[in-house]
Parts: C-alpha cells; structure tokens; sequence
C-alpha cells in the first residue's frame, strides 16, 4: 500500500505511468487467472459429463453384446408382431448422440469392444455402429485436414468392419501423410485380405519395412493370392512394391511364379536381387540353383552370402563342387557360408568337407567345426 | 460357485460379468492385479479368469499368489492377447489350466468355464 501510494502520489507525476502498467499487468494476471479457472472448471464439468454418459453408453453396449435378433430363438418361436429386428436404443440415449462428443465416447466404446470380442458379440456391436449411423462419423474424420483425425478414422472404420467406404480408403493408401498412408493400407487389407492389395499398382510411395511386416502378418492366414497379380507387382515401379512382392511369394510358397522370380535376379535395385535370392531359398526351386550359382560372381558380398545361404537349402549333390570352391575364397565369411551350405547339403557335403586338403589347418578346421556345432544346434 | 474375474478393461470386465452372471455364477470383480490379491485374501474362489497384462500386477503374479496357498486347486484361465505366447507359456508352468485368446466369444469363455467346474 505504501508503495502505491509513493508511485501515485502527486508529488511525482512522473512515476504514473508505471502505476498503469503495474494496475494493467494485474488485471491481466486476474484476467489470465480467471480465464483458466473458468477452463478447468469446464473441463471438470465436461469430464464428469463424459464420464456419466460414458457409463450410460457402456450399458448400451453391454446389452448389445448379449442381444439376440428374434429369428435366433428356439425353432418354432415366431417373433412377435412389433419384434424389434435391431438392436433397441433407449430414447435418451439417441437424443444425446445428436452431440458429436458423446457420439466419439459410443464409438471409442465400440471399437473397445470390438477388438476386445468376437463371435456374435462383435457381430451386434458392428450392427449398433451401423444401426446409430455412426459411420459418417468416422467417415467425416477421412475429410479432416489433421492427419491423426484421418488416421482414427480409418482405424475405426476397418475395426468396425465398413466394407461399403473402401471407395475412400483406397484414395488414402497413396496419401501424402505416411501415418495416414499406413493406416489405410493396413485397413484395406484387414477388409478384403489379398483383394485389398491392389493398392501396390499405383502407389508411389515407399513401402517401409514396418509396413511390409504388418501387411504380412494380416496376411498370413489368408488364402488365394492371384497369381497373375503377384506377376504384375513384380514389374511395379515402385522397388518397395517389388521387395514386397518377393516377400509375399516367398510367404504364400508360390513355387509357379519362382520363373519370374529368377528373372529378379538381374534385377539392377541390390535390394531386389537380394530379396528374390531369399525368395527362391523359401521356394525350394531345386531347379533355380544353376541360375544362382551364374549370378554369383557379379553379386557384391551380401548376395553372394545369400546365394550361399539358399544353395545350401535349395541345392543338392550337384552343387557340392560349386560349394567346394568356395571354400578357398579369401574372404572367411564366405568360407564359413559355404561350409554351412555344405553341412545342410548332408553327407555329400559331409564328405566333402572331411576331403578338404587344409581341413587340419587353420582357419578351415575352425570354421568347419563352427558349421558343423551349428548345424547339430 | 464364485468365480474371479481380473481384468482391467472396463468393457470387457463387465461383459464377462454379465455372461457368467447369466450362467448363474457369483462373481468376484478386480480391476487390476493388487485388487485380485486382495480379494484372494478373503478366500478362494472356485475359479479364477485373469487377464496377464494389469497395473499394479500380472496375472502370472495371480497364478503364482493362488498356487503358493494351501487351498484345493482352484482352477485358473488366462486371457491373453496375440502374440503372448511365450507369456501363455510361463503361465502354464506357473499352473494355468487354460487360455483364451483375445478377441474371444463370451460364449466360448463360458463353455471353457463350464467344462473346467465340472471336471
């Protein structure tokens, strides 16, 4: 108070202006302050709305998992007159999903429950979603400048199971946002399995690694790739497009395609020579070996310790020379391969390496040995 | 019968409760693993359904609490996610008697409890 009155005091008019800013300064901070009371006390009040009907919703959700159509009742019950054929949705409840909020907590308590449950269960939740119409919704996020928006948006369309959008999603798997691109992929192909892959023919994007991981895992169980697809993906410009591929024949053992595959091996992409080496390893193509063994010496390090690799799980007594040879390269890592290679082969190579002439002598005895406790492992 | 449920997703909890409520059974809820243990100090259940992954305790935690007690073998499934096979595994040396995989049918859950109280 004292200094107040110091500053206003008449005696020096010049310190006013700093009692001004000091008074401004303050309704500021009073203004700032109120300003994030009145916030967080919104954002209470929202909360525990949000928490109530988050609950109200649960209980929604809940009879829906249990609910039973009328035509599953025991034969010979008919449905009443007036039966409901879906799922019944008290009034309160649609009255409150006319707000966007509460229609984003049914669907993230949805979606939580489908991924959580499947069987008849999952069935009803996918029909409440449809039912509620809260596929616009989700369909509405597609549109959002905001790449997670868009990217929720796909995932609960493909979690809820919305064949009828893939008219959308497939616009997005060559989207600009790599989150979004991913997602929409990966949604594809959680819908329509091998189907969904014809997004590879007009990407132009990198697959990344991860990716190709998780588009392999969806696929696993899947059954029916069109061959004459995998064909044409293997001309793709895209080499991400064309690794994949590889990877996917080597994982579905589309032995028909292994021709085209031997085709990759001239391939100019290093990456892409390598992958349809592994490929052919995976193919068992017995035939593709003297191919291999031709591509050998232009092949750098790596390719030549693949092309090894899959000798020694493709190859047979033919190949044992070949291998022989390499066991005087001068690198020690391909000596090792070959050995392996020989190992693998059984006792032809076997025997081969017991006839090695420096077999006694470092470091061949060395690395024959390691093969060999590799190989018992 | 009473059966424990630990699980600490509240829709799934909640849909296990009403199935084996529907089924007849008394059930016991946890949300999370400390919950579990505390509920098995007041004695056992006739079974026990848990989740592995939980704060503040695992279902392994779980399985190897009730097996350390001197109380008839109380029978024990184990909700796992994909790709927790090695986890499945552990809980079946630590004496699980059977999983279920996550998404999984309620009814599915309540054949296997079923089957697993009459046997």
């Amino acid at each position: 108070m004292f200094s107040f009155y110091l500053f206003a005091s008449p005696v020096m008019p010049g310190r006013s202006w700093l009692v001004t800013a000091m008074m401004s300064i303050l309704g500021m901070l009073m203004l700032l302050v109120g300003f994030i009371l009145a916030y967080l006390l919104i954002r209470r009040r929202t909360a525990r709305i949000q928490a109530r009907w988050r609950n109200i919703h649960r209980e929604l959700v809940q009879r829906a998992i249990f609910w039973e159509p009328p035509g599953a009742e025991p034969a010979g019950t008919e449905p009443l007159p007036g039966e409901p054929t879906h799922i019944p949705v008290p009034a309160g409840i649609t009255r409150s999903l006319r707000r966007r909020l509460f229609r984003q907590v049914m669907i993230t308590e949805l979606i939580s429950g489908k991924k959580a449950l499947s069987g008849t269960a999952a069935a009803n939740l996918v029909l409440l979603y449809t039912q509620l119409g809260l596929g616009r919704d989700s369909l509405h996020k597609l549109a959002s400048k905001k790449w997670h928006l868009q990217a929720q948006g796909i995932q609960e369309l493909a979690t809820m199971e919305q064949r009828g959008c893939v008219t959308r999603l497939y616009r997005l798997t060559n989207a600009h946002n790599e989150v979004v691109r991913r997602e929409a992929q990966t949604a594809i192909v959680q819908l329509y399995g091998f189907e969904g892959l014809r997004f590879l023919e007009v990407i132009d994007t990198p697959l990344s690694e991860w990716q190709q991981i998780q588009l392999l895992r969806l696929l696993q169980h899947a059954t029916g790739i069109p061959h004459a697809n995998a064909v044409h993906w293997l001309d793709s410009p895209n080499p991400t497009v064309r690794i994949f591929t590889l990877k996917l024949i080597a994982e579905q053992h589309l032995q028909e395609i292994a021709p085209r595959v031997l085709e990759c091996l001239r391939d100019g992409n290093e990456s892409i020579r390598l992958q349809a080496i592994r490929c052919l390893r995976e193919l068992d193509a017995t035939d593709s070996c003297p191919t291999l063994i031709g591509a050998y010496p232009a092949e750098a390090l790596a390719g030549q310790m693949a092309i090894l690799d899959a000798l020694g799980h493709v190859g047979t007594a033919a190949e044992v020379e070949f291998l022989r040879t390499e066991l005087s390269a001068p690198d020690h890592r391909i000596k090792l391969e070959a050995a392996r290679a020989l190992v693998r082969l059984g006792d032809q190579g076997l025997t081969c390496l017991e006839h090695f002439p420096l077999a006694d002598r470092s470091p061949w005895n060395e690395i024959f040995s390691q093969a060999k406790t590799e190989w018992m492992v | 019968m009473k059966i424990l449920v630990a699980e600490d997703e509240p829709i799934l909890i909640r849909t296990i409760e009403m199935r084996l409520k529907r089924d007849g059974y008394e059930v016991w809820l946890a949300e999370d693993g400390q919950q579990a243990l505390d509920r098995l100090e007041q004695g056992p259940p006739d079974l026990i359904i848990t989740d592995i992954m939980m704060p503040y305790a695992s279902g392994l935690e779980i399985i190897a609490a009730v097996r350390a007690k001197a109380w008839p073998k109380v029978p024990v499934i184990i909700l796992s996610g994909m790709g927790q096979e090695d986890v499945v595994l552990e809980a079946f040396k630590l004496g699980a008697d059977d999983y279920i995989t996550k998404p999984f049918s309620p009814n599915e859950l309540s054949v296997r409890v079923r089957r697993l109280l009459t046997h």
